[in-house]
C-alpha cells in the first residue's frame, strides 16, 4: 500500500498550524510530537484515563481517540491555551489554591473537562462536577480537592463576570 | 514528517472522508473490507490494540445531514445515525417522550465519549453490554439502512443477530433510528448496574410500557442487556404483567420468572451466577420505575 498523507490545517490555542500527516496518526501524537504541545498526556492509550483530553470545537474529547486527519479545519484548546497574558485561568488558580494536584499527570486533562463543564453550566452542583470528570482518572491526589477546586473556580468566574 | 510510533498505534490504512452519503456508499462498494468510522470510540480502540486492522477507513463525519433529532408529523422521532450521544442527552424531546433513552445515554461512558460517540455507532457496534441495543428493542425502534440501490427498514428486534454482529450487509450504512409514538400514558426506564459509572454494565434493563384506563398495563417491553449475546427480551415476565394493576410483589415474581432461562456469561466484571441473581433486582427496579413514571407518581 502506498503511504497516503494529508495536508491539514489546525488552530491550536488561537494559532493556525499546517502539517502533513499519515492517516493513522492520532491527534494526541500530532499535538505532542508534531506541534510540541506536551501538556496533554498519554496515560492509557485505550480511551479510559482522560489524561489526553483537549477541547475540540468546543467539546472535551480524548485526543487519543481521534485521528489527526479528522481535525483538519478545527479549533483545539489544550491546557497550554488556558492562561492569558501570563495570568492563570481561574481553574488553574483554583487547582493550585486547593491542592487539586499532586503529581499533576491527570491535571491537563482534568482542567479541560472542568473547562467544558463550566462553559455549559457556570453554577454546577457537586454531583454535576463529579459527573463531568467521570472520564478523568486521578491516581494520586484524590477527587475531593479536585471537586473543591472546580467549585471554587466556578464562584471566582461568576463574581469576576459581574 | 514524523514517524508514527509503533506501540499501541493502528496499522497503516487508507483514509477517505466523503461529504455525501452517495459517495460513502460508492466507496463502501469499491473498497474491499473497508470500515466506516463514526465516533471512533470503539473502532479506534480496536485498531490501536490491533485486534482489527481494516485496510480502509471511510469517515462519516464530513457528511452533512446525518446529525439531527426530528419530531415528525405522524409522531415518530427520527434520529440521524451520526447524532452524538451528548445531543441525545441534551434533547428535551427525548427526555420528555422517551426517558429510558435519555437515561441510557446519560449513563453511557463519560462526557468525552458522549461528545464523540454516535447513536449509529453504538447500535452497529452491537456490543452485548452496550447501553443502546436493549433500549432500541424496548422502544420498538426501526433502523434505516441504505445501500447504493436504496433503503430498507430493519426492526430493532431483528437487527442484533449475534454479539458484535448486526443484520446490516457489508455495503449498507445505517442512516437513521426511528422511534414510534407510544400511547399518551406510556413511559419507560433504563437501569444499569456497573462498578464505576464509566464501566460497561454488568446487567442493564430497558423497560417501556403503556397503561390502560387505570394503572393496568396495556403494553410492555422488558429487555435485558449484558446477559446474552444479543438483547434478551423477557417475554415471560411481560406476559405475567399484561393487564395487571400496579403491584410490586407481582413485579418481583415476574422478575424471578424472567431470569429463569438465562445463562449469562462470566467475565472479569461478574460471574454468571452473580449476573443472574442481580438481574432479578435490576429488572424489578426498572419495571417499578417505568410503571410509576407512567402513573405519574415518580419522575
Ligand atoms: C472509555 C470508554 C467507555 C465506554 N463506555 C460505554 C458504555 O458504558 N456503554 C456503551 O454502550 N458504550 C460505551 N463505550 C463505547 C461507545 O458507546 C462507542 O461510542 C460506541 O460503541 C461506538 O460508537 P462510535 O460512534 O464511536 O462508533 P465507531 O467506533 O466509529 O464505530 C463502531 C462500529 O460501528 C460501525 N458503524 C458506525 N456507524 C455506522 C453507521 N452509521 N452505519 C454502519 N456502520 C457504522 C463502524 O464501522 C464500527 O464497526 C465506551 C467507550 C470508551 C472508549
Ligand atoms: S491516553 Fe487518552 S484516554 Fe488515556
Ligand atoms: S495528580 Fe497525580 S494523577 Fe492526578
Amino acid at each position: 500500500m502506498s503511504q497516503q498523507t494529508f495536508h491539514i490545517r489546525v488552530n491550536v490555542n488561537g494559532r493556525w498550524y499546517e502539517a502533513d500527516v499519515e492517516p493513522r496518526m492520532l491527534l494526541i501524537d500530532f499535538l505532542r510530537d508534531v506541534l510540541g504541545f506536551t501538556g496533554p498526556h498519554i496515560g492509557c492509550d485505550t480511551g479510559h484515563c482522560g489524561a489526553c483530553t483537549v477541547i475540540l470545537d468546543g467539546r472535551n474529547v480524548k485526543s487519543c481517540m481521534v485521528l489527526a486527519v479528522q481535525v483538519d479545519g478545527a479549533r483545539i484548546l489544550t491546557v497550554e491555551g488556558l492562561e492569558q497574558d501570563g495570568q492563570l485561568h481561574p481553574l488553574q488558580e483554583a487547582f493550585w489554591e486547593n491542592h487539586a494536584l499532586q503529581c499533576g499527570y491527570c491535571t491537563p486533562g482534568m482542567l479541560m473537562s472542568a473547562y467544558f463543564l463550566l462553559k455549559r453550566n457556570p453554577d454546577p452542583t457537586e454531583d454535576d462536577i463529579r459527573k463531568a470528570i467521570e472520564g478523568n482518572l486521578c491516581r494520586c491526589t484524590g477527587y475531593v480537592n479536585i471537586v473543591k477546586a472546580i467549585k471554587s473556580a466556578a464562584r471566582k468566574m461568576s463574581t469576576r463576570k459581574q | 514528517m514524523l514517524q508514527v510510533l509503533d506501540g499501541l498505534r493502528p496499522r497503516p490504512f487508507e483514509y477517505y472522508a466523503p461529504t455525501t452519503i452517495e459517495e460513502a456508499l460508492k466507496l463502501l462498494e469499491e473498497k474491499e473490507d473497508a470500515k466506516l468510522l463514526a465516533g471512533g470510540q470503539s473502532l479506534l480502540a480496536l485498531m490501536k490494540l490491533r485486534i482489527i486492522s481494516p485496510p480502509t477507513l471511510i469517515d462519516l463525519n464530513r457528511i452533512d445531514g446525518l446529525r439531527y433529532i426530528k419530531e415528525e408529523s405522524d409522531g415518530w422521532l427520527a434520529i440521524g445515525a451520526m447524532t452524538i450521544y451528548d445531543d441525545v442527552e441534551q434533547s428535551q424531546v427525548v427526555r420528555r417522550r422517551y426517558p429510558l433513552l435519555w437515561e441510557a445515554v446519560y449513563r453511557l461512558g463519560d462526557q468525552q465519549i458522549r461528545n464523540r460517540g454516535t447513536i449509529g455507532g453504538g447500535l452497529v457496534e452491537a456490543d452485548p453490554s452496550g447501553n443502546l441495543p436493549p433500549v432500541a428493542v424496548a422502544l420498538r425502534a426501526q433502523l434505516v439502512a441504505m445501500n447504493k440501490d436504496g433503503r430498507r427498514i430493519i426492526p430493532a428486534e431483528e437487527f442484533f443477530v449475534d454479539s458484535f454482529t448486526t443484520a446490516l450487509e457489508p455495503n449498507e450504512i445505517l442512516t437513521e433510528v426511528r422511534i414510534p409514538p407510544w400511547p399518551e400514558r406510556a413511559s419507560g426506564a433504563y437501569v444499569k448496574l456497573s462498578r464505576r459509572e464509566i464501566d460497561y454494565p454488568i446487567v442493564e434493563v430497558a423497560v417501556q410500557l403503556a397503561l390502560g384506563d387505570g394503572d393496568d398495563i396495556k403494553e410492555i417491553m422488558v429487555v435485558l442487556g449484558a446477559v446474552a449475546s444479543t438483547p434478551y427480551r423477557a417475554t415471560a415476565a411481560e406476559g405475567m404483567l399484561m393487564g395487571k394493576s400496579f403491584d410490586e410483589q407481582l413485579v418481583a415474581k415476574a422478575a424471578e420468572e424472567c431470569v429463569k432461562d438465562l445463562e449469562p456469561p462470566s467475565d472479569v466484571q461478574a460471574s454468571s451466577w452473580y449476573r443472574k441473581e442481580v438481574s432479578k433486582v435490576i429488572v424489578k427496579r426498572a419495571i417499578v420505575k417505568a410503571w410509576k413514571r407512567a402513573m405519574e407518581v415518580e419522575v
